[in-house]
């Protein structure tokens, strides 16, 4: 099994902090949130976490790459855990462009120096100032070389939709580097990113959760595909991360009536929209939405906009509404199973999970 | 088999004014390309959602390139009026999905009248 998506959190600053050159610290130190990160505005209730998790004693979970290590890679029997930022999403939302810059290096670093050390089967996502691409392009090639990081990692919130040629070199110098882009939803609403819907600010978290994190992602997949990104940059591979999958059909199949006839603003698609994305899109699963009992309806309709082969497992580690592996295995089709638990991830990244590690 | 009929004085087919006839059932219409003069004879009926097209227009093909490269080609499209489809004026179909394709017929001018086979 690959789980493509687990949340490192930062519960120590200080561990980041020092790869972060002395002239610069305390103004991390100093800020209102986490090393200057942008905040929520909209928080879960009761927690962020799942409450069966070790902690340490900062009361969170997630923190420690052993404990991280124990509780994804043995006891839910990870073959490859994919690190994936957790606060540090928004890395690339913040208002102080130098600043993010350098917290992104750091994040990465310590990714690089404190984690991937600690067991073969980690890989990493690197976090980078998508504010600045040109500083975002500098931060991809500084840390390509080390082959376990496998996929450069942008927020669901955001200035404008990825597929906007402002990003564009971004997403070159990854499929450059033989990187997947990986876009998790979140952070929507925070610093730079706009609001989470085209309704305006949501009032309460679960009208985040339920809108927001799938409004960036529809925003970001309809970008990409629109200005044509995968006939510019061909060898481009995106990772949708949490956004959910059961309004995927019914929104490929409304862009692909559109596209057929609003096409003279577009003429470079010269596909349906929805066959670019079973070539070039992968989505992680979590969270699979519940159906009422509807689960083959579900299927149904994720087949015929290209799953399971669209599909890559994720279990949102160590998250309150994470998908355990062994839940999501037996609720899928058994014919499905091999292929998003494992071999989807591995055909998506390619080389880049290969074990033994090749630096 | 079938047969030519005579649909229209040439005159009176111009862009944006097509000439409309019914033919064993089906309606059928002449419209003027106004970038080549020609004219075409297509089914006046969309086969997507069931629009007039001879009420939508005769136009060149745009096709591009991403970045936002815009080109004219050697092609002309009858749009629909309603949803915006295009359909190759030769062979009826739309480009865009070859499954929906709409009937084209073959078409001359004599002595200043429309012919269609039809």
């Amino acid at each position: 099994m690959i789980d493509c998506d687990v949340h490192v959190q930062i519960t120590h600053p200080e561990e980041i902090l020092k790869f972060i050159d002395a002239p610069e610290r305390e103004w991390y130190r100093n800020q209102a949130y986490l090393l200057g990160l942008p905040g929520y505005p909209w928080s879960n209730p009761s927690t962020w976490f799942r409450g069966d998790l070790a902690v340490d004693e900062t009361g969170m979970p997630g923190g420690n790459p052993a404990t991280v290590a124990k509780e994804v890679l043995d006891n839910q029997g990870a073959d490859i855990g994919i690190l994936t930022a957790d606060d540090a999403l928004s890395v690339g939302l913040m208002q102080n462009t130098y600043r993010a810059a350098a917290l992104a290096r750091a994040h990465n670093d310590w990714f690089r120096e404190d984690w991937f050390p600690v067991d073969d089967r980690f890989r990493g996502s690197i976090v980078v100032p998508s504010q600045d691409p040109v500083a975002a392009v500098a931060e991809i090639e500084r840390c390509a070389s080390d082959r376990r990081f496998v996929q450069v990692l942008l927020a669901g919130g955001s200035e404008r939709p990825y597929g906007d040629p402002k990003y564009l070199p971004i997403l070159e110098a990854a499929a450059a580097n033989g990187l997947a882009v990986a876009i998790h939803s979140g952070m929507e609403g925070m610093g730079l990113a706009h609001q989470p819907t085209g309704a305006g600010a949501p009032t309460f978290y679960i009208e985040w959760h339920t809108t927001g994190s799938a409004c960036s992602i529809m925003g970001h997949l309809f970008s990409l595909l629109t200005h044509g990104t995968f006939r510019r940059i061909p060898d481009l591979k995106v990772l949708l991360i949490e956004g959910g999958v059961a309004w995927l059909p019914g929104m490929l199949w409304r862009n692909d009536t559109n596209w057929r006839g609003l096409r003279d603003d577009t003429p470079w698609l010269d596909e349906p929209p929805s066959e670019t994305m079973k070539r070039h899109i992968r989505f992680a699963t979590q969270p699979l939405e519940h159906t009422d009992g509807n689960d083959e309806l579900l299927w149904q309709m994720l087949a015929a906009v290209g799953a399971p082969d669209i599909l890559c497992y994720s279990s949102d580690y160590p998250h309150w509404d994470g998908d355990e592996p062994k839940w999501l295995a037996n609720r899928l089709p058994e014919a499905w199973r091999q292929g998003v638990m494992h071999d989807n991830a591995v055909n998506f990244y390619g080389s880049r999970l290969d074990l033994p590690v090749a630096r | 088999m079938s047969e030519w009929h005579d649909i229209a004085a040439e005159a009176d087919v111009a862009p944006g004014a097509p000439a409309i006839a019914r033919i064993e059932g089906r309606e059928i219409g002449v419209m003027r390309d106004p970038r080549t003069n020609d004219l075409i004879a297509i089914r006046n009926r969309c086969p997507h959602s069931g629009a007039k097209l001879c009420l939508g227009s005769v136009e060149q093909r745009i096709e591009g390139e991403p970045g936002g490269h815009y080109h004219l080609v050697d092609r002309t499209v009858v749009v629909c009026p309603w949803h915006g489809w295009e359909f190759d004026a030769s062979s009826g179909v739309c480009p865009e999905d070859e499954n929906f394709r709409v009937a084209v017929y073959p078409v001359r001018v004599e002595h200043g009248r429309v012919f269609v086979q039809a």
